[in-house]
């Protein structure tokens, strides 16, 4: 029921989660921080900054990570090792249609596959140069990015599409990842922001602009889930099912995004700041749900009724 | 630890009910008898009949490596699909494809108008009778999913010939044609006889449909989960008149049985059920077995570290492995003859099309008693020829075959009986009342094999007396340590080998072979002896450690070590009783100028408690914070010693220290390496109790948040907390505050747990013209404080160096930040504001532990703090640890002005904040920590004349103008000996380069406290990188986790 936002993929937090067994429980699935194929250093520094009124932050940390073979061979069999096991799901980065392609099938067939259970491809980060927001926009990449990612994995792998909220019309990006078969959605990603020193008169970030996320864009990704889901007739049935990501940080932000029509949601910066917020995010809907007798299913889409 | 699997009912049961293999042994009762042989870790074990694969499942969970053999494929399958660890999420993923693919059409066969509703809905079963010759559909049970009706009912007339046509269809897809080759058949010939048309249709669809929609693991999976209900699903799932609405309880008849009245089953309602069961089993083995690995040839696992092969042959034609040598075996042969295993299985094996080849089957049923024997007598002497003799052979035995007796004498075999290993039976069969009729049935007894041969005398009387003292001396101690922490019981032989091992020298080693168990029993059954040992061998360790500080153990209560036949190994003469302070304590040393007085404590010691607290009340009493008198404690694990230095404990030992055993080995080892260098460790496998990252999210209550400097206009501040979660602080940590306060309230009523903080910033957020901070700021620790010791306590410690790197004093309770309110900055600014008895929430510690104590190994005796502005706040921190390991310290501190450092009094106390001696912030604190005056340098940046400023009383020389480098350049220009000085250094970028620069000039080693913007502080956020080298190749390197404490050269300077 409630998925893990996209929040990193190293050893300690893995660690950390493995003795944490309450707030394991609430997790529904783990997703990872994107991978890539080949070792990225990041965006120079300073890479994060935090808004006025405790309303979220910009980052802009340029996708930094191993690549995929050092992430199937250092981390995935962490993850292998909960006792009860969550679904797996990789967000997965490239720079080009092809390596989207690569990096899937290198996962599809690496010695763990079998844990890896969803990838998230990431059209939408705003922080890299070529690929990420620029391939989010136009929704004929979008779909043939989504086409080659389905065609190199196997079909029990389900491929959950994450879109970018800068663009006009999010249904257009989200009919064409249908188009290219995907199995699921899941909104937003950041939205660009940026913020400037007043007193140096120079931008905050090392890479001058970055993606805004906290509850500052929660609003905007409940409008963009209600959006798809009224007008996007496989998701209204169900078939594509939509991952509710932005700005989550109490259960009842939750609640918002299921009403609006989300199945699951996810929750990435408030755990930066408060690590229970998994439980209480599920304990909360929990007691909200139960109180009306109902079951979380009942309330998905409720706000369209 | 060996046996550390827990009797586990409900696994049995688990495993049991997955698949109704017959004759699975009780898992409790297998780990009883390996308890018994003494199965360790890594030994390999064989088991040439594995059948449903228990025993391989209980050996390999104890961490055995296990080799099996059956010749029968459905055994082999069952076996591996049973230990191998499965990702049960994608397994129910799987199970719900196959769901989408297949559950409306096989459903669709078995629909019914409910009587209740009158919507379509479909049946449990249908109720068939034979009595009159003619198969009829008699009963049903339908359960509603639409009203929920659930009931038997007798079928109307107008269904049955509706329920006969739909009954007889033609089944769609493949379905096993084979013939039935079991002896024990009924009139049928053919496998697929025994399934109505209909289910017959339904389970060729659901097998093409698992074939289809499944893959690898999975797919083993549902295959097992389809053979296990597939006698349910046929015409031999009797119907029970006392139970009428539950299925039979499995295949227990000898025969393939017809009965006169039988279910028909909703296939996929019994797919789904069954699956349901598996997934419980599989979640069950998969807590138990987490690494499975099967070998594909038997040459592969000899070569790696697999721990399973199986071997689908008769056992006779076995390869034995040349290169690793089997210690077990457990023999569990056909006996029953009333199953005919293989060509009951066939009934399983053909839908999965399984070869099985029936000239090698064994019945032992079908052959005369003496054929019997001789099979067994082949396969006990293959055994007996390609294993040890000290293999440990395991007989299950069905008690009244005496032909089984004959074959293992004439194998060479003595029998030695086991301890009768009984189990519940009536778990296996799904019964519910089991808890109503326990009864206990032993089925077959088992036997230890020892192979025939004149037995050799105890060697032991050849021992020399000295070598029998010493060996008795180390079982005692391995006897005290294995029966930890539960001191009741006996422990094992074979535990107190295991502890034995790593105890005993290399060069008595040989000798413990040859030990007989009887003998060290009767050396260890006296637990106080076992004690005293251990007293002792404390004793010579720490008289051995205090003897390179030129201490000496002058006193030792005879009591506590009184063993007269230990005296003959360690020639520790006949010390006098403690007195004095010492009174009541076990051992004391002294220099002549310092005391340190030990006492024994475990946890079974009650009464001992109070008596420390005397000890502790006299010496502190007497002692007055000198330190010329030191207690320590000895606590024989690191657990213990954990609790011990809990606040709440510890007013038992106030201003005490505690030593655990496993440090003092360690210590030991590393000074007297050529004499206890072999030493084993660790004693329980908990080595790294400590170094564990423990990271919690707590509140902390605020002491003191007062402005630091001149007036009340000080960007400076330093705040004081209480938390007790912070125990395990190191300096170079830090910790991740939420500058916000927390609301009071809130924290009255749900003390533990935190309400989200959302919810307390939305009730501050009203003004939206005021910033608010969202993330949580990152803090070094400045000072900690402990609860027993007085501020300025380590000042006068002066421990042993050896000695204070294993002993440790309470947690601290109370710390210090010292931080600077930047003008715009909103978290600063926050944390400003906040007054005592406020609480916050923070998350810590965090960042990597550095382990000060070992610097000495590197060579380290001096090292230099060197902070520039707040920068020297988390290097007092470092001095507090570094004093306690007796470094030398110097400090140079970097200043703009004199005057942020003056600590801020009141209105009132002004006529104390004249006194120039005890109100510099840095200098007050280095002093309390021990530095001299000496040893401290400053450098300001802003010139002021004289009468302007109040300077801190400190040496001339230690003055300067300008930049600390310039200062820290002078000074170690003069010094010498710069290999065995370490920097450590903390600032402004600027600083740190101009000190980069010196020490590469002057080789002088440098480490680096970095401070960066950090986002989460647990290393997922990624935006607190700082660029480093590594390999020669550029990276970002996250401060959080892999830092804050860098080496200098690791830092790429150039794209700081």
């Amino acid at each position: 029921m409630t998925a893990s936002g996209t929040s990193g993929h190293s050893n300690e937090e893995i660690e950390k989660l493995q003795k944490s067994p309450e707030i394991l429980s609430a997790l529904g699935a783990f997703v990872t921080k994107g991978v890539t194929l080949k070792y990225k250093k990041g965006n120079p520094q300073p890479r994060i900054v935090e808004i006025r009124s405790a309303s979220g932050i910009i980052n802009s940390i340029g996708l930094q990570n191993n690549g995929v073979k050092s992430f199937v061979t250092n981390e995935l069999p962490l993850l292998f090792k909960f006792k009860d096991p969550k679904p797996v799901i990789v967000n997965i980065s490239a720079d080009t249609v092809q390596e989207f392609g690569e990096v899937a099938s290198f996962l599809n067939n690496c010695a763990l596959s079998e844990i890896v259970s969803g990838l998230e491809i990431n059209v939408s980060c705003p922080n890299i140069k070529a690929g990420g927001v620029a391939f989010g926009t136009e929704p004929k990449y979008v779909e043939r990015i989504v086409e080659t990612v389905k065609k190199s994995i196997d079909d029990r792998i389900v491929v959950i599409t994450k879109l970018t909220p800068n663009v006009t019309d999010i249904t257009v990006p989200a009919r064409a990842a249908i188009s290219g078969g995907t199995d699921a959605l899941s909104m937003i990603n950041t939205l660009r922001g940026m913020a400037i020193d007043i007193y140096t008169g120079r931008p905050f970030l090392g890479n001058k602009t970055g993606g805004l996320s906290g509850p500052a864009i929660k609003p905007v990704g409940v409008f963009m889930v209600y959006e798809c889901f009224k007008k996007i007739s496989q998701c209204k049935k169900g078939k594509i099912p939509i991952i509710g990501i932005g700005g989550i940080s109490t259960w009842q932000d939750a609640m918002e995004y299921i009403m609006a029509g989300a199945t699951a949601v996810g929750i990435g910066t408030a755990w930066f700041i408060y690590p229970e917020v998994f439980k209480e995010v599920y304990e909360g809907m929990k007691n909200f749900v139960e109180k009306q007798n109902k079951k979380i299913a009942d309330f998905i889409g409720k706000a369209h009724a | 630890m060996v046996f550390q699997r827990q009797q586990d009912d409900k696994l049995f049961y688990h495993i049991a009910r997955s698949h109704m293999y017959w004759g699975r042994k009780h898992t409790d009762g297998l780990y009883k008898i390996f308890r018994e042989t003494g199965l360790k870790q890594g030994d390999i074990l064989l088991e040439p009949f594995c059948g449903g694969g228990s025993v391989v499942l209980a050996a390999l969970s104890q961490g055995a490596r296990v080799l099996a053999s059956d010749v029968n494929p459905m055994a082999v399958f069952i076996t591996k699909t049973l230990i191998k660890p499965i990702n049960l999420f994608a397994l129910q993923d799987t199970f719900e494809k196959v769901n989408d693919y297949v559950s409306k059409r096989l459903l669709e066969y078995y629909t019914i108008f409910c009587p209740a509703c009158k919507r379509k809905t479909c049946f449990d079963f249908l109720k068939w009778s034979n009595k009159s010759g003619n198969d009829i559909p008699e009963d049903i049970k339908i359960n509603c999913t639409y009203c929920g009706f659930s009931k038997l009912i007798p079928l109307a007339k107008s269904e049955i010939s509706n329920q006969l046509n739909k009954a007889n269809i033609q089944p769609k897809f493949w379905y096993p044609k084979n013939k039935i080759h079991s002896r024990r058949k009924t009139k049928f010939n053919y496998f697929y006889e025994f399934f109505t048309p209909r289910n017959l249709a339904a389970l060729s669809e659901l097998l093409h449909a698992i074939d289809k929609v499944a893959s690898g693991q999975n797919k083993e999976i549902l295959h097992y989960v389809f053979t296990g209900m597939l006698y349910s699903c046929s015409l031999m799932q009797m119907f029970s008149k006392n139970q009428p609405t539950a299925s039979s309880r499995g295949w227990t008849a000898p025969r393939f049985y017809l009965p006169s009245e039988h279910q028909e089953k909703n296939v996929w309602k019994a797919f789904e059920a069954r699956f349901k069961t598996v997934l419980n089993c599989k979640r069950k083995t998969n807590e138990i077995l987490d690494f499975v690995s099967i070998s594909d040839s038997l040459k592969q696992f000899e070569n790696s570290e697999d721990n399973f092969y199986i071997r689908e042959a008769d056992f006779l034609k076995f390869p034995f492995p040349k290169n690793v040598n089997i210690s077990h075996v457990f023999i569990d042969p056909p006996y029953k003859d009333d199953i005919d295993y293989l060509g009951f299985s066939e009934f399983w094996g053909a839908w999965l099309k399984m070869k099985f080849n029936f000239k090698s089957n064994w019945n032992p049923g079908s052959i005369s008693d003496e054929e019997n024997a001789l099979k067994l007598q082949r396969i006990l002497s293959r055994i007996k020829d390609n294993t040890d003799p000290s293999c440990a052979v395991t007989l299950a035995f069905g008690s009244r075959r005496n032909w089984m007796k004959d074959a293992v004498s004439s194998a060479g075999y003595d029998l030695e009986e086991l301890i009768p290993i009984l189990y519940d039976n009536s778990m296996k069969r799904g019964q519910r009342r089991a808890q109503e009729r326990r009864n206990f049935t032993a089925i077959g007894q088992y036997f230890l094999l020892r192979q025939t041969k004149k037995k050799t005398k105890k060697r032991f009387s050849k021992l020399s007396e000295k070598h029998k003292n010493i060996l008795r001396f180390w079982f005692r101690i391995a006897s005290f340590f294995a029966n930890r922490p539960n001191q009741d019981r006996q422990p094992t032989p074979e535990k107190i080998r295991l502890h034995a091992d790593k105890l005993i020298p290399p060069d008595l080693q040989s000798l413990v072979k040859n030990l007989e168990e009887s003998e060290i029993e009767e050396w260890t059954k006296d637990s106080k002896l076992n004690r005293n040992a251990y007293h002792r061998l404390c004793l010579t360790f720490l008289s051995l450690i205090l003897s390179t500080h030129r201490f000496k153990i002058f006193s030792a209560a005879a009591s506590r070590f009184d063993d007269s036949e230990l005296k003959a190994f360690f020639n520790i003469k006949n010390l006098p009783e403690p007195h004095g302070l010492a009174r009541f304590a076990d051992f004391a040393a002294s220099d002549n100028e310092r005391n340190l007085i030990f006492c024994f404590y475990d946890k079974k010691d009650l009464k001992k408690e109070k008596k420390l607290k005397k000890i502790a009340e006299r010496v502190n009493k007497n002692d007055h914070y000198a330190f010329r008198t030191t207690c320590f404690l000895i606590v024989p694990s690191t657990e213990e010693m954990f609790e011990c230095r809990q606040n709440e404990w510890s007013v038992n030992w106030p201003r005490g220290f505690f030593i655990c055993f496993d440090e003092l080995i360690t210590k030991v080892k590393q000074i007297a390496e050529n004499k206890f260098g072999y030493l084993g460790l660790p004693f329980n496998n908990k080595e790294n109790f400590y170094s564990k990252k423990k990271i919690e999210i707590f509140n902390a209550t605020i002491l003191k948040n007062s402005p630091v400097g001149e007036d009340q206009n000080s960007q400076h501040y330093k705040i004081q907390f209480e938390a007790n979660e912070l125990q395990s602080v190191a300096p170079g940590q830090f910790v991740m505050i939420d500058t916000q306060k927390k609301s009071k309230k809130k924290a009255k009523f749900n003390p533990p747990v935190l309400k989200s903080f959302s919810d307390f910033k939305r009730q501050s957020s009203c003004n939206i013209t005021k910033p608010l901070s969202y993330l949580k700021r990152p803090f070094s620790i400045h000072r900690a404080f402990y609860e027993h010791f007085k501020e300025g306590y380590i000042k006068n410690i002066a421990l042993p160096h050896s000695l204070a790197t294993i002993a440790h004093t309470v947690f601290p309770n109370k710390f210090d930040i010292f931080y600077k309110v930047i003008a715009e900055g909103v978290g600063t600014n926050e944390l400003k504001n906040l007054k005592a008895g406020d609480a916050i929430q923070m998350l810590g510690p965090l960042g990597e532990k550095q382990k000060l104590a070992n610097l000495s190994l590197e060579g380290v005796k001096e090292v230099h703090l060197i902070g520039g502005g707040v920068g020297m706040a988390p290097l007092v921190f470092f001095g507090q640890g570094l004093r306690y390991y007796s470094f030398k310290i110097k400090a140079f501190i970097g200043i703009q002005d004199f005057n942020t450092l003056l600590l801020y009094k009141e209105p009132l106390d002004l006529g104390l904040a004249d006194n120039p001696e005890s109100s510099y912030v840095y200098i007050d604190d280095l002093l309390n920590i021990g530095l001299e005056k000496k040893d401290i340098y400053i450098s300001h940046e802003i010139e002021k004349n004289s009468c302007d400023f109040k300077r801190p009383n400190l040496p001339d020389k230690n003055y300067h103008h300008g930049f600390v480098s310039e200062q820290y350049e002078s000074f170690i220009k003069k010094s010498s000996q710069r290999s065995e000085k370490l920097i450590i250094a903390c600032g402004p970028t600027l600083m740190l380069k101009a000190l980069m620069r010196i020490t590469k000039k002057y080789k002088v080693r440098m480490q680096v406290l970095m401070e960066k913007r950090m986002g989460c502080g647990i290393g997922v956020c990624m935006s607190c990188v700082c660029p480093t080298k590594k390999n020669n190749q550029n990276q970002y390197s996250r401060v959080c986790v892999d830092g804050p404490l860098f080496d200098a050269e690791c830092i790429d300077w150039e794209r700081i």
